[in-house]
């Protein structure tokens, strides 16, 4: 069988394709390299999160991570370091176990080139595309996928074509009043975080219901925008969609014409299959995007599909930022309110989003996640490194669980794109199947610390304000691995872009990549709000130029 | 034989019956009782956490030390370290309380392999004591209660988050 269209990948790239185009009829298959999995599946289960259950083992699937030490650069396998760069393998991919903060992005961000000139070193330049043309597509997602807030002014609100959210904001923590308060003496503007958690039914979808353990874990009542949840499930229901779950595709191969015929996969068992369509969408999340191009090769594509200008791969993108910690106790708020389960923070502080002089970012203020192996197993090691044992061990744990609760500033910046962070593929390092693992180079541009620096300055005095203890800042250039994107920037440009301003490869007119490889800069928040909305806009392209696109 | 040390015995046995012979290979009789005694010493009783045994943390790692996503270095380190105590300290079981309590301290002050050791089994003792009970350990939720931990829901239904 030859298919309309296959979506190599299902999580919120790969989402609104799946949707759009099932519904307007065209028979997709969706090659996922996980596995099926549904609400009742999933659990608030600590174990199931600390090991490789929904991602691949690292000592058979790994990737290598290529860092400056020593005055030069090294890789270093994930197997060695316990780092990895897999996010979720399952139908739905990493959005299922998103935290779902969902900011737009702002009408600069697509032009920041212009707005502030390309620092030295640096690979910056302006999208294709502007604000306009994305908005419809935020405000679909805030729709479809489900988006929960409150609108409120502050300096750099962006435009809208809807006044408010549809889905009203979830229920906070009294925390909060503490965090108004510190941010209103400091003339700092706190807003409420829009979350990817609806709050009212929706269809089959339940709301929230506050299970108290949210990030890092799937939903159990379908509330959490995941692209399974909110779009896959849908779509399944116009019999358009077949869906080959553990299928592991290892390369895409071309026809003289260039372009892409088929795609070649590998079962759990290992054994190889082909998959023929007539349109292909990767979205893969950008590392393993990048990688599965890099990867197929042939003469019509020497260097890996679409990758005859040699883009594929550069200008990788990732956050740099980092975390601030402060703990509170009954001085600030009695207990059974600073414990109350399952309530949200959401607070977002973005007055220096923008500055006079440079681009700033984003502070989200969170608890910290439940989880208490992780918190409990950190207290095992003292100020000094030692090991705390026995009752001191005990007591520990007791007085911190009872008494005390973190509150998180996590900084969202900008990762300046530039010439040491992107992906490549070696030969010299191969997973279990012998296919060449992905290498990520992650040299940060020297201002993406100056910058979080500039921002962790500005968090810290609001938990000065709030009388925080214990406030520890982790600054630092280091990527986050749930945050990817770049590897196949779009522009208008085919020497210096790999995508069209559809996202459509300029060397393969039949191949689209919809995951977050197309950004050329990332904004400063998750990327996951505009991933989803660009690949509804690439569908819409899709659909009414399908019949064009495969002749 | 001291009728206390005879409980430990079949304490450990029962243990090892209800376990897989996989299990019984990896981990010997003799080093399950040493693993006991230390995990005791790592988290002791005390008037707000429950110890060690009331949580069963030998039972969680026991019951979970063989599946595949446990980590093989840390098997390895927790497996070793174990035979290499024994060698190092043959009488340990004939030591008083106190005076098992003063060795462990010592060893991981004196030595980072000891260190290394324990601290893996004080992780996989936390992991005990937190972790869903259908694991092994958190003995009648002993540990979330110690702390009012307010738990997640839905609790699994299985182990290692398999399909329902």
């Amino acid at each position: 069988m030859i298919y309309d269209v296959c979506v190599v990948g299902s999580g919120a790239g790969a989402g609104p394709i799946i949707y759009e185009l099932s519904k307007v009829g065209l028979k997709v298959c969706v090659l996922e390299k996980g596995d099926i999995y549904n609400e009742k599946d999933f659990s608030k289960d600590e174990i199931v999160v600390r090991r490789d259950i929904y991602t691949p083992n690292l000592k058979e699937e790994y990737h290598t991570v290529e860092e400056f030490i020593d005055g030069s650069w090294t890789k270093f396998p994930t197997y060695e370091s316990g780092w990895s760069f897999w996010n979720g393998s399952l139908l739905g991919g990493s959005s299922n176990f998103m935290s779902g903060y969902f900011h737009r992005l702002k009408p600069n961000d697509f032009k920041l080139a212009s707005i502030y000139g390309v620092p030295k070193n640096s690979n910056i330049v302006d999208w294709p595309i502007n604000y306009d043309e994305l908005e419809p597509y935020y405000t679909k997602v805030e729709e479809l996928v489900g988006v929960s807030g409150k609108v409120q002014e502050y300096a750099f609100l962006e435009p809208r074509s809807t006044k408010d959210f549809i889905y009203p904001p979830l229920n906070e923590n009294k925390i909060v009043d503490l965090i108004d308060k510190a941010c209103k003496d400091l003339d700092y503007t706190s807003i409420k975080t829009p979350r990817a958690i609806i709050s009212k039914q929706k269809d089959f979808r339940n709301p929230c219901y506050y299970s108290n353990y949210c990030g890092s874990y799937a939903c159990s009542s379908g509330a959490k925008g995941s692209s399974r949840a909110s779009l896959i499930k849908d779509a399944l229901l116009t019999n358009d969609v077949e869906i080959i779950p553990n299928a592991f595709v290892i390369k895409l191969n071309t026809t003289t014409d260039k372009k892409i015929k088929s795609a070649t996969y590998l079962t759990k068992n290992g054994t190889k299959k082909e998959l023929e369509a007539k349109l292909f969408v990767v979205a893969a999340q950008a590392v393993e995007t990048s990688r599965l191009l890099l990867n197929s090769k042939d003469e019509n594509f020497p260097n890996g599909v679409a990758n005859n200008s040699g883009n594929v791969g550069k200008n990788f993108l990732s956050s740099s930022g980092g975390i601030i910690s402060a703990t509170f106790d009954e001085t600030h708020l009695p207990l059974k309110d600073l414990h109350a389960s399952g309530l949200f923070v959401n607070r977002s502080i973005m007055d220096w989003y923008y500055t006079k002089e440079f681009k700033g970012g984003v502070i989200d203020v969170l608890f910290e996640h439940q989880n208490p192996i992780r918190r409990a197993s950190s207290l095992r090691w003292d100020e000094n490194g030692d090991l705390r044992i026995g009752e001191e061990l005990q007591n520990a744990i007791f007085e911190t669980f009872t008494k005390t609760r973190t509150l998180n500033m996590e900084i969202f910046l900008d990762w300046t794109p530039n010439d040491n962070a992107f992906i490549s593929v070696d030969e010299k390092y191969k997973d279990k199947y012998g296919i060449p693992v992905a290498n990520i180079r992650i040299g940060a541009h020297e201002r993406d610390l100056e910058i979080a620096n500039f921002i962790k300055e500005k968090a810290l005095k609001v938990f000065e304000k709030m009388g925080g203890k214990n406030i520890v800042s982790d600054i630092s250039a280091l990527p986050s691995s749930n945050l990817q994107a770049g590897g196949c920037r779009f522009g208008d440009n085919p020497k210096t872009s790999v995508l069209n301003k559809y996202c459509q490869a300029h060397e393969v007119s039949n191949l689209f990549v919809t995951d977050g490889s197309f950004m050329p800069t990332g904004g400063s928040v998750p990327y996951t709000f505009t991933i989803y909305a660009n690949s509804f806009r690439v569908a819409e392209y899709i659909k009414n130029n399908y019949n064009k696109i495969i002749v | 034989m001291k009728r206390r040390t005879f409980i430990k015995f079949t304490t450990v046995w029962a243990l090892l019956l209800s376990s897989n012979i996989v299990i019984a290979r990896i981990i010997s009789k003799n080093n399950l009782i040493i693993l006991d005694e230390i995990l005791n010493i790592i988290f002791p009783k005390t008037s707000t956490m429950s110890s060690a045994r009331e949580f069963k943390a030998l039972n969680y790692l026991v019951q979970n030390i063989s599946h595949k996503t446990f980590d093989d270095d840390d098997k390895v380190l927790i497996v070793d370290g174990t035979k290499d105590f024994i060698e190092s300290f043959p009488d340990f079981l004939n030591l008083k309380e106190d005076e098992k309590k003063e060795l462990i301290f010592r060893i991981i002050k004196n030595s980072s392999y000891a260190k290394s050791w324990i601290s893996k089994l004080t992780y996989y003792g936390v992991e005990a004591m937190f972790s869903d009970p259908i694991y092994g350990g958190n003995f009648e939720q002993i540990g979330w209660n110690s702390v009012k931990h307010n738990i997640g829901y839905p609790r699994p239904l299985k182990t290692y988050g398999q399909k329902i």
